[in-house]
């Protein structure tokens, strides 16, 4: 106490004035357009959320030119070339299900239309729209990704919220995340900080 | 550019930036402090003495002890007139041409209104990939060589909750089942027990709750560092040292400008991103999203819906000290 009493003092003699707290002072507020929202929203080629109450919340798209069904299976009554077939693994050979078991192809992609996928959240769920798909199943996931507690906001804090889809990092086949090293420790050596 | 390593910078021999000088003339007044301490660390203190300050020709090595000159005639940031703020910046943007060859923007920007910063840290979420570690030091311009970085990612035992059990010195693939992963920074408390125990006023907590440092009217003194109960407080024991080309030239006054050896620094919520309305750069890094940052004041904001919906907790809650900083789980 005394010895902080002191430094206080001989700090108050030193800087004498700059003790009493200045008036804060403020910058002009920040405003959504400083953020040019569409041409983040083109940037991310997202699409706004379809969950009421969510029309102000996008999703960013992945990369779906891969991942255009239709260019293989027409849309209608059959889409799937040979349903007989064993969940053509030969075509979709990497496609391996580690999830809940025993989910087939069709628990998730539409028999009707590849493009769809099932959903009791959303009957019109599609590959875009996967978290409509996978909120049906497990809805406290769905609820926090839906408030900003599971999930990653892709834009700042302030202007348009694009989030990441279910599907831009868990794999729906099998979505448990796998083990990374991590970064190592950064630091470099002096020479190379020298460099100046 | 030049290597000049050998070469001392301003003629000041005990220190070799000037308002380190004006720290030392304030410490020797009370019976020299800082040669105590450098005694006790191995002369760590005094050893980056000899550090570059490599200047391109003696024309720059000129300008740049002028410059370093006036510095240690400058005054207050927060009695500056705004006028005096811009000179000020434009100074130290000159400093960084001449002293590193680099353009630095430097922005002054103040805290925007209805703005309270806050920060939520998922644990169930976490992996502990330390992504968010390595976008922190090259965001802020720490220092390389000391190994100084603003986060601690700790991997504890599942069921520990002491951070002093933890790991951060991990190099194992992540995550490891059993574990958890724990990060800590600043917590920009609402009450921080360092800008009152700092004898300048060098650090105190701005308007829109960012605890910030001045470090032009730092001493070096640490009394912050060891008024902090969460040890979020680092201080530049030498000259800090950045290859140029890896210097983030997008600087605030308050944030990642260059600072100089015998100063105080640490996470200031990336003010130079965060007061642009942009995320603090951890939170953009980490992959997972264990990593939430944003307005208390705005009721539609994530940070809100998970003080509300999530089951938050804060470190050593009952000192008091009200950190802007929750943790939570699923
Ligand atoms: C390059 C062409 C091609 C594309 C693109 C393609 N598929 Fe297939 N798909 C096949 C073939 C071939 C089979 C196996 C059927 C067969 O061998 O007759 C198959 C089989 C399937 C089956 C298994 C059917 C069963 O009866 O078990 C499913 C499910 C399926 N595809 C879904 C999709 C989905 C969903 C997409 C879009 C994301 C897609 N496919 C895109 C060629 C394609
Ligand atoms: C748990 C639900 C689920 C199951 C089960 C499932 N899928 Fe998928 N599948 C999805 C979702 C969701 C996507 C969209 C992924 C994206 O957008 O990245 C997808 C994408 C695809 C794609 C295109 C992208 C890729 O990874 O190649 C193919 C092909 C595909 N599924 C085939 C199949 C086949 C074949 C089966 C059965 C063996 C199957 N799926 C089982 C949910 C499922
Ligand atoms: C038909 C219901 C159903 C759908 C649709 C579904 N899941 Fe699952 N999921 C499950 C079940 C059941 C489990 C196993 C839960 C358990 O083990 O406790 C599971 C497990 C998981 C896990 C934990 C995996 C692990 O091993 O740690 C993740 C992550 C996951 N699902 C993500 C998704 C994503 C992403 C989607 C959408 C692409 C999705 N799920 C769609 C039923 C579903
Ligand atoms: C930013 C990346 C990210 C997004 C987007 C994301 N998750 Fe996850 N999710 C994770 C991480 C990280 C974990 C924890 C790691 C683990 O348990 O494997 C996780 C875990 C899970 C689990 C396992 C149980 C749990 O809560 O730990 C389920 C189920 C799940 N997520 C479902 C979803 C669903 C549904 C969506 C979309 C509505 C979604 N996730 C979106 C990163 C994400």
């Amino acid at each position: 106490m005394l010895k902080n009493n002191f430094i206080l003092l001989v700090g108050a003699l030193l800087f004498a004035g700059c003790s009493k707290e200045p008036d804060p002072t403020y910058s002009e507020p920040l405003e959504q357009e400083d953020y040019d929202r569409q041409q983040l929203i083109d940037d991310h080629r997202a699409q706004p959320v379809t969950v009421e109450g969510y029309a102000d919340v996008y999703v960013a798209a992945l990369d779906t030119e891969t991942k255009n069904c239709a260019r293989c299976h027409k849309s209608g009554e059959q889409p799937y070339r040979d349903d007989s077939l064993p969940y053509g693994q030969d075509a979709h050979w990497d496609v391996a299900i580690h999830h809940a078991g025993d989910m087939e192809c069709f628990s998730c992609h539409k028999k009707e239309d590849p493009n769809q996928l099932v959903s009791v959240v959303d009957k019109n769920a599609t590959l875009e729209t996967a978290y409509l798909h996978c909120g049906s199943c497990h809805k406290d996931q769905f609820a926090s990704w839906l408030g900003g507690a599971h999930g990653k906001r892709l834009t700042g804090w302030k202007g348009v919220r694009i989030v990441k889809n279910c599907t831009g990092c868990h794999n729906p086949h099998a979505p448990a995340r796998g083990t990374t090293l991590p970064v190592a420790q950064p630091t470099i050596t002096p020479e190379r900080a020298k460099r100046h | 550019m030049k290597d000049d390593s050998k070469k001392k910078g301003a003629g000041c021999n005990s220190c070799n930036s000037s308002e380190n000088c004006f720290a030392d003339m304030a410490l020797k007044k009370k019976g020299s402090r800082r040669g105590a301490l450098a005694a006790l660390f191995g002369g760590a203190a005094t050893a980056a003495a000899s550090s570059a300050i490599a200047a391109a020709s003696t024309e720059d090595e000129k300008e740049l002890k002028r410059i370093k000159r006036d510095e240690i005639f400058q005054k207050y940031y927060r009695t500056m007139t705004e006028e005096e703020r811009a000179k000020t910046i434009a100074r130290f943007e000159r400093k960084s041409k001449v002293q590193y060859g680099v353009d630095a923007h430097i922005d002054g920007t103040h805290a925007r209104p209805n703005t309270l910063f806050g920060y939520a840290f998922n644990i169930s979420k976490c992996e502990g990939s330390r992504k968010c570690v390595d976008a922190c030091v090259t965001e802020n311009n720490q220092d390389r060589t000391s190994g100084m970085q603003y986060i601690k990612l700790f991997e504890m035992e599942d069921g520990i909750g002491s951070v002093h059990g933890g790991d951060t010195e991990y190099s194992h693939e992540v995550p490891v089942e059993g574990k958890y992963y724990l990060g800590t920074q600043c917590f920009h408390c609402e009450n921080p027990p360092c800008t009152k125990a700092c004898p300048t006023g060098a650090t105190w907590s701005e308007p829109d709750g960012i605890v910030v440092v001045d470090y032009n009217w730092c001493i070096g003194c640490r009394y912050c560092e060891a008024a902090c109960p969460y040890f979020a407080r680092r201080f530049n024991w030498k000259e800090p040292e950045v290859p140029s080309d890896e210097i983030n030239p997008y600087q605030h006054y308050l944030g990642n400008r260059m600072r100089s050896k015998g100063v105080m620094e640490k996470c200031t919520f990336c003010i130079q991103r965060t007061r642009q309305g942009k995320q603090p750069a951890c939170a953009e890094a980490c992959p997972t999203g264990a990593r939430v940052f944003g307005n208390l004041l705005d009721p539609d904001s994530e940070i809100r819906w998970i003080l509300e919906n999530k089951k938050v907790f804060r470190l050593k809650e009952d000192l008091g000290t009200e950190p802007k900083f929750w943790y939570f789980t699923d």
